[in-house]
């Protein structure tokens, strides 16, 4: 006998997984025949549809403010998505890889477990509660991101209502598939926005990289504890970093089947490279940092290949799907900022930027404000030594010694995770809250992302160095 | 010589970002035991985890028990606006917080014709009906 309730959970995660994947696959298929890359088939095949179908409906839904519109939009697209799918699905069997994953059961495992954590776990925690699905709460009952949804409402500035929201819009459609809210169902959203990198980091573990994927998986997961499901989205913007820098060294170095054309090899991490960077801003604000200094420490180290790719030939023809996905991503970010000016909506930390120097220039002769920084900086994940052995080593890196290209994604996680630590200190020292308070409420969660990079830096300089 | 130092080199590099590696795993045991011994929590009575997922009920006894008080309230008198007095939640964390989210789509409006205050307080004022509701909690029905 199933257990009451059953029918309506079963149908709801289906229904909420299903539609996002299958308009993903026919977004992306307008932009290119094979979606399917076997040397990346959890990732090819699951993954980045979903992620591309999330973005879809959610970027529909900021520019109609109307949930109904965006559920249409997506149900067309869905059945627009089911051929291309059994199309996906055949050249997944024909492709004969299938039988040579050793660990092709991993990525179901990990999403079965993610799932279930996800939504038998209430949302209860601090934040998740009070903030990122409230909006989702608000949005439902609003029937879309609008002025009714009551962003503006004075009693409601405690919750931040200018952050990011695709979570919360993704909760709240599935709220939708369900026709009501509650403590549990919406919370599947977070399961959603991480099964990607998941998909991508058991794609390494089963079809030829496993150090690889097991340095990422425990970087990026290691440190979030139950961050990883209970609706906060600190644990999301780690785990899409370690998935950059992941694909970033993918890129860089030499990716599951070998008998594959280097071109094709690296199409895939690019993708999920650039699928990460727009991910990060529409997580969390923290996003946005992360992804600008990410961005351009790579971008500056890189500077040399991305000119010669952005020369070639029909590079933005080829990539269009890529450049498609990322504008995507650009766009809903730029749509949501735009709303929260017309809105009205800031949030504590904004728009104060003269008094948060000043403020700042009194932190910085003030020597207990910089002892308390150092506590809990030590404490949580970037103790000084961490930091000076990660600069150290990024500054040692000699290029006789292992491969120039794969040392240059290391000095990446060093310098990103290092910049990043900065730019949280710097908030800090100019926070208009407390140092004390603010530190001790948020330093374990913000600083958990520049520990996840330098973990990541410290365990791909190992595998470059084998 | 030259390629003995460089190997020299290679070495010591390699062996620093392993303990450097390891360490931080180590550092990060506590978050490790936390996550198992939650997960684990988690596949005990499996149905009734799936009915309660299911269900279109709010868990209201998972908040401070004025603020369900409140929220049940409002629920069964079908008030849409409420106001609230700042002494029902003096130092109790975010109850406030928690009473504004899990009561929407009602809403907080100050001067609304609903308000609560704590029970057990002295309140007189012309035109209002004071009704202790439970829970420490107060219904002011003012006619405004």
């Amino acid at each position: 006998m199933l257990p009451a309730n059953s029918d309506v959970v079963a149908l709801t995660l289906v229904q909420a997984t299903l539609i996002p994947w299958l308009g993903g696959i026919a977004l992306l298929r307008m932009f290119r025949k094979n979606l399917f890359y076997p040397s990346f088939p959890w990732t090819s095949f699951a993954g980045l549809p979903l992620a591309t179908g999330l973005l879809l409906r959610y970027a529909v839904e900021l520019l109609t403010g109307n949930s109904l519109y965006a559920d249409i939009m997506c149900l067309a697209t869905a059945v627009a998505g089911a051929l291309p799918a059994l199309e996906m699905s055949r050249s997944v069997v024909a492709s004969r890889f299938v039988l040579a994953w050793r660990y092709i059961w991993l990525f179901p495992v990990f999403c079965l477990m993610i799932s279930w954590l996800s939504v038998v776990s209430p949302i209860l925690m601090g934040d998740a509660k009070v903030m990122w699905f409230f909006h989702g709460k608000m949005i439902f009952f609003a029937k879309g991101i609008n002025m009714a949804a009551g962003f503006d409402d004075p009693s409601v500035v405690f919750s931040h209502p200018d952050y990011p929201k695709l979570v919360a819009t993704t909760g709240a459609a599935i709220a939708n598939i369900a026709t009501f809210w509650n403590d549990y169902l919406p919370k599947f959203s977070v399961a959603l926005v991480q099964l990607p990198v998941f998909a991508f980091f058991c794609d390494l573990i089963s079809a030829g990289q496993p150090l690889l994927g097991l340095v990422l998986l425990i970087s990026g997961t290691s440190a979030a504890g139950t961050l990883l499901y209970n609706g906060y989205m600190d644990g999301l913007l780690g785990l899409w970093l370690t998935g950059f820098l992941g694909a970033l060294f993918c890129l860089v170095a030499p990716t599951p089947g070998k008998s594959r054309p280097p071109s094709e090899r690296r199409e895939l991490p690019g993708f999920f490279a650039a699928m990460a960077l727009v991910m990060l801003p529409l997580l969390k604000y923290e996003g946005l940092p992360l992804a600008l200094i990410f961005a351009g420490v790579s971008g500056f180290l890189f500077r040399g290949q991305i000119t010669a790719r952005l020369r070639e030939k029909h590079f933005f023809k080829n990539h269009s799907y890529a450049c498609a996905v990322a504008a995507l991503g650009v766009f809903c970010f730029a749509i949501w900022r735009l709303n929260c000016l017309r809105w009205g909506l800031s949030n504590d930390l904004s728009g104060d930027l003269p008094s948060m120097l000043q403020r700042l220039q009194g932190r910085v002769v003030d020597p207990s404000a910089w002892r308390l920084c150092l506590d809990y900086f030590s404490d949580y994940f970037a103790p000084p030594w961490l930091l000076a052995i990660s600069v150290a080593l990024g500054l040692l890196i000699r290029k006789k010694g292992g491969d120039q290209e794969q040392e240059k994604v290391v000095i990446t996680c060093f310098a990103g995770g290092f910049l990043y630590v900065l730019f949280l200190l710097f908030v800090y020292l100019g926070t208009h809250h407390d140092l004390f308070w603010h530190l001790n409420f948020s330093s374990l969660r913000t600083l958990m992302p520049a520990q996840n990079a330098l973990m990541a830096g410290f365990g791909l300089f190992m595998l470059s160095r084998r | 010589m030259k390629v003995t130092r460089s190997v020299y080199s290679k070495r010591w590099q390699l062996y620093l970002a392993a303990a450097a590696f390891f360490f931080i795993l180590f550092e990060r045991r506590a978050a490790m035991v936390v996550l198992v011994q939650d997960v684990i929590s988690h596949f005990n009575q499996v149905s009734d985890r799936i009915e309660l997922a299911g269900s279109s009920i709010i868990r209201l006894d998972m908040l401070p028990p004025e603020a369900a008080a409140i929220c049940e309230f409002l629920n069964d008198q079908k008030v849409g606006r409420y106001d609230l007095d700042p002494r029902l939640f003096v130092d109790n964390g975010n109850a406030l917080q928690r009473t504004i989210d899990t009561c929407w789509p009602k809403r907080l409006v100050k001067g609304a014709r609903h308000r609560f205050i704590p029970a057990g307080v002295d309140f007189q004022e012309p035109g209002c009906r004071v009704e202790e509701i439970g829970r420490g909690v107060a219904h002011v029905a003012c006619e405004q």
